[in-house]
């Protein structure tokens, strides 16, 4: 998780021991085979998921008491060690954003298939990886980011790590957990590796690109203080993110804020707004045995596939554009929709009209209608006092 | 049809410049009284008992009206067609009646402006959509038979959003409405061109169409006075159906008195119309100087948080007024109304993807050629459909569909239960409820097309009249910040019109100066004295 000297704010740059170039070689690394505290987690109960992923250098340790609080909720939670981590930083060198984008994949698809409704939870590179499962998954039904890296590093900065990387450097030195509560402490690498770090930031690059494709709500906690990721990472992302978004500050906070003063504001919260998007759902209704029902269906959100067979149902056809834009702006009003759910309708009767409809009948007396010749004039296509269609039979569609 | 170039039927009989507009100029300003030389900015009151008395010719009026649409309507694009030769006709078949000694009915010679979702016999009826361009449906609407028989002129049809789907009239396929007082802002909707054509002095009344607020929205964003009535009080026989539990049919005026007039010629029961209330319709007009003393007025609170601090000031103020007459006026919280607009918006569309299913290339309309009926349907709905008629349709038809019935339609049908009986509580308390129409003032064109959520809650202090089927008034009061009018709303129990009129009239006498430029000073004031009137 740790990715303090070489990450894109500009107090990377005025780290002395950065700029003194004490990279690589001189470096001693303490090698922990077995990192006690950095095991994953994977818990199964019911239909309701959440992942928790931790970020870069970190491990599973970071978001313990979060994916905890979630578990005693009564949510299935995955929380899988990321490729590389929680081990060795040897085992890290090798390793690059697709390994922990699929990880994450990987993990959020076991959790989907046992989970009717999945939300994803990240800290720093695991808010980029959330970010990144939300707007390949519109059916995840939410996201909580805390202190996500979402905005790409300046080309300068990548370059002095290019440069590094080149003159046989491997590691960028990293000073600990970032963390204001004097007797809190991260399990993490002691160092950040530079051609990983490369990786990272070229997949947020690609990410960035793809953020307003998420449908999901957000939940973005960020620190006023943050050794790591700049505090514009916020508004970098609301800029980019056309979904309705909730923003917390954490005042007490530094980077690894879930271990930090404002955990329990973090774990209340996130906790919040998963029971929300998860639980107030009004997808959870939905017959799960239907054959009619796209089986991708999100919660409270609608995905391009479904908006694809309701266009069919409507008698539509519509550009590919269209779908995409559509299934946005549709997901957004069943998004806002999902609050009845808070609602309790136990015993309200459905009203279909304001007035008690009723048979209306009259006298059963012969009159004039409308005048054929008038209303045909007005049709399409007549012929011999009707209305001529296109042929019905023998046509495949 | 400004800005459409597949519209030829409907263009055909606009009179820009045409040999009868040049007559009706000339007419206009050599006949005319003085008192009438402008009739155009005279009440549909006074325009009556004019030509009744012979004071001046229902054509005279007629002519005036058609020359301001001329001069004017290039730019705001108020109407579809303008029925020039069809209210000189029937103007002077009025100014015959009445040299005959008959009084055709209280709107002898007034014009009257329809929007084009009314029903206008062999003229051109669209929706503002392409699916219906053109189309002269063969018989007018309860309502349209209503006007012309207590002796209203149709002057035109008016622009709309499409199908009445939307809150600007920017939908329309044919080009959006400007409003009238500020050219770079909507002049709301559905019924913007409605409301618009009264306030640009083109028709003293018109029709629209009613919702989820499109008579009131457009008429607070044009300054001038919108009513919906009771749901099943007016026959929505020959109003092009949108949503069928919700759609009303009301007036537009420039005072609550022509409201009032035009209320009580189209409400009624109507035998072709199976959920039009069968009862007589209440006499209104004669409310309209009874006063609020003892009436017990509740400010809605979620509402008046849903506007801008603005327009929030203007209804405290139109509070004090109601106060000042002797009303008890208190604060109440109704929390359930926060959730009108998620169930309207799922209840709606549904309603409408299924009435909507009826354009199918077959009967009327737009058809696009293909090889089977089916692909037929389909090329044709994707062609004559934009893109908002488009998003409702798919909306509701995914609300109704198999797995999501119940967890979406049906519970919204419920919640609009719980939405009705939350405000018959709150009339157990109060006579009636004041709020905010809109909640802002009109905003810039083109600021809200792409954002269909922010679009839909400028619906959000209207809609709840329509769940419950309850009558609403918008008045104009004042104005907001940007020197655009406010509309205040007076809400009321089903049948309670003549209580609402009575109401909205005391607010109307109340508002400040038309036009008067609201200082912050002004609004500094009106909050300080929220704690006095709102206990």
């Amino acid at each position: 998780m740790l990715f303090q000297r070489s990450c894109p704010s500009a107090r990377a740059f005025q780290c002395p021991d950065f700029r003194a170039g004490v990279l690589g070689a001189n470096i001693r690394w303490v090698v922990r085979p077995v990192l006690l505290g950095a095991e994953p987690l994977s818990h199964s109960s019911g239909d309701r998921g959440v992942l928790v992923l931790h970020g870069f250098t970190g491990s599973p340790q970071s978001m313990r008491p979060l994916a905890e609080r979630f578990v005693e909720a009564g949510f299935s939670v995955e929380m899988p060690l990321l490729p590389g981590h929680g081990t060795d930083i040897e085992d890290l060198l090798g390793m690059r954003w697709q390994d922990w984008s699929k990880a994450a994949d990987d993990a959020y698809l076991k959790l989907a298939e046992m989970c009717r409704v999945v939300a994803v939870v990240g800290l720093s590179m695991g808010g980029s990886l959330a970010c990144r499962l939300a707007a390949d998954h519109h059916e995840i039904a939410g996201v909580v980011l805390i202190n996500p890296f979402v905005e790409p590093p300046a080309e300068s900065f990548r370059e002095i790590l290019q440069g590094a990387l080149a003159g046989g450097a491997e590691v960028a030195p990293a000073v600990g957990s970032d963390i204001a509560m004097p007797a809190a402490a991260e399990l993490s690498y002691p160092g950040s590796p530079l051609a990983p770090a490369l990786s990272l930031f070229e997949g947020l690059d690609a990410l960035v690109g793809d953020l307003h494709e998420i449908t999901c709500p957000i939940l973005l906690m960020t620190s006023r203080e943050d050794h790591v990721v700049p505090t514009s990472t916020g508004e970098f992302l609301m800029e980019r993110v056309t979904v309705p978004l909730k923003r917390v500050w954490l005042e007490r906070s530094y980077h690894v804020a879930t271990l930090d003063y404002d955990r329990d504001i973090i774990e209340s919260e996130a906790l919040d707004f998963v029971l929300g998007v998860l639980g107030r759902s009004i997808s959870a209704e939905r017959p799960r045995d239907s054959s009619e029902m796209p089986a991708d269906m999100p919660a409270g959100g609608i995905t391009v596939d479904a908006v694809a067979h309701v266009a069919r149902l409507a008698r539509l056809q519509l550009t590919s554009e269209e779908l995409q834009h559509f299934t946005v702006q549709l997901g957004a009003v069943l998004q806002h929709a999902a609050e009845m759910a808070e609602l309790d309708i136990s015993g309200v009767d459905p009203m279909s009209h304001p007035l008690p409809v009723r048979n209306v009948m009259r006298p059963d007396d012969p009159r004039p209608g409308l005048d054929r010749d008038e209303v045909l004039s007005e049709a399409p296509l007549a012929e011999d006092g009707k209305f001529r269609v296109p042929r019905i039979l023998g046509v495949e569609l | 049809m400004t800005g459409s170039g597949d519209t030829s039927e409907g263009t055909s009989a606009r009179p820009a410049g045409g040999p009868e507009v040049d007559r009706a100029r000339t007419q206009a300003t050599s006949a005319i009284p003085p008192f009438y030389s402008a009739p155009r900015l005279s009440t549909a009151q006074e325009i009556s008992a004019a030509v009744i008395s012979g004071e001046i010719s229902a054509r005279q009026v007629a002519e005036a009206h058609l020359e301001r649409i001329a001069e004017v309507d290039g730019d705001v694009h108020a109407f579809n067609e303008v029925t020039a030769r069809e209210a000189l006709d029937a103007a002077d078949e009025l100014d015959r009646r009445v040299a005959l000694g008959e009084n055709p009915g209280p709107l002898t010679g007034v014009p009257i402006a329809l929007k084009d979702n009314l029903c206008t016999r062999k003229i051109a009826t669209t929706c503002s959509s392409r699916i219906l361009a053109g189309w002269r449906p063969p018989y007018d609407a309860t309502v349209v038979r209503r006007v012309r028989e207590a002796g209203a002129v149709i002057i035109g049809k008016t622009n709309m959003d499409e199908f009445a789907m939307g809150s600007s009239t920017e939908s329309s396929a044919f080009g959006a409405t400007l409003n009238p007082l500020d050219r770079s802002r909507v002049p709301g909707g559905s019924s913007g061109g409605s409301a618009a054509a009264v306030a640009a002095g083109f028709a003293p009344v018109a029709l629209g169409s009613d919702t989820g607020g499109s008579v009131r929205q457009p008429a607070a964003m044009c300054g001038v006075v919108g009513v919906k009535p009771t749901y099943g009080m007016v026959s929505r026989f020959g109003l092009i159906a949108f949503a069928s539990s919700f759609d009303q049919v009301g007036p537009i005026a420039r005072s609550v008195k022509d409201a009032a007039i035009l209320y009580e010629v189209i409400a009624g029961h109507d035998e072709a119309d199976s959920t039009s209330l069968d009862r007589i319709a209440p006499s209104v007009v004669s409310r309209l100087d009874d006063g609020s003393d003892k009436i017990r007025v509740g400010v809605v609170s979620e509402l008046v948080s849903a506007a801008s601090p603005d327009v929030a000031s203007r209804v405290h103020e139109a509070a004090e007024v109601l106060a000042s007459a002797g009303s008890m006026v208190d604060e109440i919280s109704i929390p359930m109304c926060v959730y009108s607009l998620s169930a309207y918006y799922l209840l709606a569309p549904a309603e409408a993807s299924s009435n909507l299913s009826r354009y199918d290339g077959v009967r009327y309309g737009l058809r696009v050629d293909a090889p089977s009926v089916e692909l037929m349907n389909i090329a044709t709905r994707s062609e004559g459909f934009g893109a908002e008629v488009k998003r409702r349709i798919m909306l509701g038809t995914y609300a109704l569909s198999a797995g999501y019935y119940e967890a979406y339609y049906a519970r919204a049908q419920r919640v609009r239960t719980l939405i009705l009986q939350a405000f018959e509580a709150a009339y157990e308390h109060f006579d009636v409820l004041l709020a905010p129409t809109s909640p802002t003032t009109a905003f810039a064109i083109g600021s809200k097309v792409d954002d269909p959520l922010a679009m839909y809650m400028s619906d959000a202090c209207t809609i709840p009249s329509n769940l419950a089927g309850h009558p609403a008034a918008s008045v104009p009061f004042g104005t907001g910040d940007d020197g655009l009018p406010v509309g205040v709303q007076v809400l009321a129990p089903a049948l309670a019109e003549p209580l609402m009129f009575q109401v909205a009239a005391v607010v109307e006498h109340g508002a400040p100066h038309s036009g008067a430029t609201v200082s912050s000073q002004g609004t500094e004031q009106a909050s300080g004295m929220k704690s006095q009137v709102l206990r």
